[in-house]
């Protein structure tokens, strides 16, 4: 018999998830992570949405460790001296059942797992999970680096984050290509709350979320500032390729954005109380592994579930949902007795009929779309080249109709039409 | 782990382990202490100590003189996974004090209320046994190291403190070294009843096996109040200008300087001191207090320290 | 305890001296913009994060192959900025202070050059506010 049920490697999102649900369903669950505790590995760009977290811990709201609930969104093009942003507020966000948090991840995921420990997960932390136990094809456990450090189960999911060496060693990642991935790296700036009410317009427990386009210079990626409760986090996402032939550092290019005129004034005096960086699996479902494996799951990150589709920037929602699928498909195969790959099919079905394979599947056009030269360096040029014709006066002149705006403003930056048109219908295709 | 009481054991090692915050975040000018979550864990003197004790308790039950450990943190209950740790390396047992006020970034009870809580511990356990107390030497709010001193005066037996080598010897007896000034040392034999501290760099505490790391999950930390067990409730000082701690003023940051230009040395040297460039020739004000600081602030926000409006004051 | 591990014999303290390799950004830009000081140095920016650092390199760098590399992405991509040229044509490296992100050899060009794993466990970095 086997040490355990289920073994789950990562207590990130996707792990406390999966050990949560498959706890609950009465397995036997070890829940390993490398960290001293969960969420000391863990760093992301943003926000967290709780729509997923509501089906696991009901009104989790009550007790999850939140900065700020997010009431206000901005998106922000930016070029070296405009800015334009589109900026969205609502009160529902505000109270229950929320919208979307912003939150410390090691306080985030360390609240996650206690969960799963509460519903009878047994939580190890200090822990590196150093491969795999397998019979043939099939995984049996896990190689840990503690002495005596062999432990075995009837499944493993792995959710062993984006470097996951798990799901590389099973052979379900072919080989890592670089382009595939970001950099984020981040800053947390510390600035009283008072400041941030009056900066950032918000009161009490309200925050905002500004996604940015066209900070990165010539590495494609884009840029994010939030609020916290007594701080502020910014940072970038760079395409790994192209940051590593640009020769400029990846702190120097957010260096760059903080001297932004329109960045410079909301973070001013903000002294740094951590910074921070992360490998990000942006190219979303082209290049997800194949996620099951005799005995064997992959989820979160582990599996490239990062949805970066421009304007929506979200991961530990797919992470949690899933986790959550995995720890229910893993439990349900226990029971039945068959974990082999087709005992546990019913993982993939499970994602496929929720958001977390049907967004990305929708979406999975969006990163290319976003991250393509285009996106990148001509169109936040153009968006804001427009706007700037568009709201200078040129007394005693007439003014210029929108359409003779657009068309110079294509041809300064040498874009054609047909271009300009067979992309947007792309990306209306993409976005339907 | 194995249920053990003092009738089975009659020698008893007791470590004690300080729950501690290894960074302290100060804000730059207000001088508030702030504290993050997962800041605290026990230090790398405290481990020395625990590993000193699981390794004189073996050598003492070898020796056919059946041993404890038994660990004692007074401290908050996040304390109590790190102490199910030490559970894991092979404390027998593991004691959690319940204080109102526990160590924290800003606010700590006394060495000596610290020390009459554990002696409150120690005192359950005495039985006829041998008797050790082992510490770690200076804990990362870099404590005063008093404590292991109080305990000795309580209990009225031997210290031997700051050691920076321990051998185990015959059931009872430990064999230590302790630095002296001037490059000299000292060797000690050190006889139970005793209680000594001991430096980070000892010992390097064992890592728990996965199954004995498993285990430890369900073991029980065992609870004490302070009220309960008699010793006084521990003063409160905080604001972190409490006893034994020590506010120092804030320095900025170190910041680039970009480099210089020109193409000679002396010139280089001469752009990086400034000598030769525009500035304000140094000045002497005379001012009320409150201006004084506003006038300092100023100054700072005008070199390039940028708070100036924002300043937390 | 080893402080750093290199693949070459040179010191290993090299690395405030080459923190702007690319010789363009942003230093006296930022100067210019916001008074004689503005961004904190590269030192004080590390020191914003805990790492628990272990004794065993859990980078390790064959030298050898770096000679033949012409793009060297790691010095350019690493945040932490562990990766520092040396005179000989090797890559100097240094991994306490590792985010354990993993981009070094994503964006490593010469096959099994950078061999990379997770440290020990409770060891390397420790996020409090990210």
């Amino acid at each position: 018999m086997s040490d355990f049920d289920v073994i789950v490697v990562g207590a990130g999102p996707a792990g406390s998830a999966a050990a949560l649900e498959a706890a609950r369903a009465g397995m036997r669950v070890c829940l390993i992570e490398r960290g001293p505790f969960p969420g000391a590995k863990n760093m992301y760009g943003g926000v967290v949405y709780g729509r997923i977290l509501d089906t696991l811990i009901p009104n989790w709201w009550e007790e999850a460790p939140i900065q700020r609930w997010i009431t206000r969104r901005s998106t922000m093009v930016l070029t070296d001296s405009q800015a334009l942003t589109i900026d969205f507020r609502t009160e529902s966000w505000g109270k229950p059942p929320y919208n979307g948090a912003t939150t410390f991840r090691p306080d985030f995921d360390a609240w996650l797992a206690s969960n799963a420990e509460e519903a009878g997960a047994t939580l190890i932390c200090s822990t590196t999970v150093t491969g795999l136990l397998r019979d043939g094809q099939r995984v049996t456990g896990v190689v840990t680096d503690r002495p005596d450090g062999e432990l075995t189960a009837d499944v493993v999911i792995a959710c062993d984050g984006v470097n996951s060496f798990l799901a590389k060693e099973v052979g379900l990642y072919p080989h890592t290509d670089p382009s595939n991935f970001t950099l984020g790296v981040k800053e947390t700036l510390a600035l009283p709350r008072e400041v941030i009410e009056e900066r950032f317009a918000v009161r009490g427990d309200h925050g905002l979320d500004i996604e940015m386009l066209g900070c990165t210079g010539d590495v494609p990626g884009g840029g994010f500032l939030y609020t916290n409760a007594e701080s502020v986090s910014i940072g970038l996402v760079l395409s790994l390729p192209q940051l590593a032939k640009g020769g400029i550092r990846p702190e120097q290019r957010l260096a760059r954005l903080k001297e932004h005129p329109a960045i410079a004034p909301l973070i001013e005096g903000g002294e740094v109380t951590e910074y921070s960086a992360h490998v990000i699996p942006e190219a979303g479902y082209n290049m997800m592994p194949e996620l099951i494996s005799d005995g064997f799951l992959v989820a979160g990150d582990a599996a490239a579930m990062c949805l970066a589709a421009g304007i929506w920037l979200e991961g530990v929602n797919f992470a949690i949902g899933a986790g959550a699928a995995a720890g229910r498909t893993a439990a349900g195969a226990v029971v039945r007795g068959d974990t082999t790959a087709d005992g546990l099919a019913g993982y993939r079905t499970r994602l496929e009929t929720s958001f977390v394979l049907a967004d990305h599947r929708k979406l999975r056009d969006a990163p290319h779309i976003v991250m393509s030269d285009l996106a990148q360096q001509k169109v936040p040029k153009v968006i804001c080249g427009m706007a700037e014709q568009v709201f200078t006066v040129v007394n005693p002149d007439p003014k210029p109709g929108m359409f003779k705006i657009l068309w110079s403003e294509l041809r300064r930056n040498k874009m054609g039409i047909r271009d300009a048109a067979s992309h947007g219908i792309r990306a209306a295709r993409t976005f339907r | 782990m194995a249920e053990t009481s003092p009738g089975y054991a009659p020698n008893t090692i007791v470590v004690c382990v300080k729950w501690v915050a290894t960074h302290v975040h100060i804000d730059p000018l207000s001088g508030v202490v702030a504290e993050r979550s997962h800041d605290n864990q026990f230090s790398a003197s405290d481990h020395a100590a625990v590993e000193v004790a699981l390794r004189t308790a073996r050598a003492w039950n070898d020796a056919g003189s059946p041993t404890q450990v038994v660990a004692v943190c007074v401290g908050p209950v996040d304390s109590e996974d790190e102490l199910k740790v030490l559970i894991a390396d092979g404390v027998d047992r593991a004691i959690r004090v319940e204080a109102a006020t526990h160590y924290s970034a800003t606010s700590q009870p006394t060495s000596r209320q610290i020390a009459s809580l554990i002696c409150a511990v120690i005192g359950e356990m005495t039985s006829g046994g041998q008797l050790l107390v082992v510490c770690g030497d200076v804990s990362a709010d870099r404590g005063s190291g008093s404590v292991p001193a109080f305990i000795a005066h309580e209990i009225g037996c031997a210290q031997a403190l700051g050691l920076v080598e321990v051998h185990e010897g015959d059931p009872g007896v430990l064999r230590a070294m302790r630095r002296l000034d001037g490059g000299r040392r000292e060797e000690l034999v050190i006889e139970a009843p005793a209680v000594i501290s001991v430096e980070g760099a000892v010992a390097h505490l064992r890592r728990a096996s996965l199954q004995t790391t498993i285990a430890a999950r369900s073991a029980t930390v065992e609870l004490r109040n302070a009220r309960e067990i008699g010793a006084a409730e521990p003063a409160i000082a905080t604001s972190g200008l409490g006893d034994g701690m020590v506010m120092h003023p804030w320095r900025p940051r170190t910041r680039i300087v970009p480099a210089p230009v020109q193409p000679d040395a002396l010139g280089r040297i001469v752009e990086l001191t400034g000598a030769k460039s525009d500035r304000v020739p140094p000045r002497t004000v005379t001012l009320e207090p409150d201006e004084a600081a506003r006038a300092i602030l100023d100054q700072l926000a005008e070199w390039g320290y940028e708070w100036g409006q924002d300043s937390p004051i | 305890m080893s402080a750093t591990n290199s693949s070459t014999n040179g010191p290993s303290d090299q690395r405030s001296r080459t923190s702007d390799p690319a010789g363009d950004m942003p230093t006296s830009r930022t100067v210019e913009a916001s008074g004689r000081y503005a961004e904190m140095s590269f030192e004080a920016r590390m020191d914003t994060v805990e790492f628990r650092v272990h004794e065993r390199a859990h980078i390790v760098v064959d030298g050898r192959k770096c000679v033949d590399c012409s793009v060297r992405g790691c010095i350019t991509a690493c945040p932490a900025n562990l990766f520092v040229p040396t005179a000989d044509g090797g890559i100097l490296f240094n991994y306490e202070q590792c985010f354990e992100c993993g981009t070094c050899y994503m964006v490593c060009n010469e096959e099994g050059a950078i061999s990379w794993s997770y440290p020990e466990g409770g060891h390397g970095v420790v996020f409090h506010a990210s």
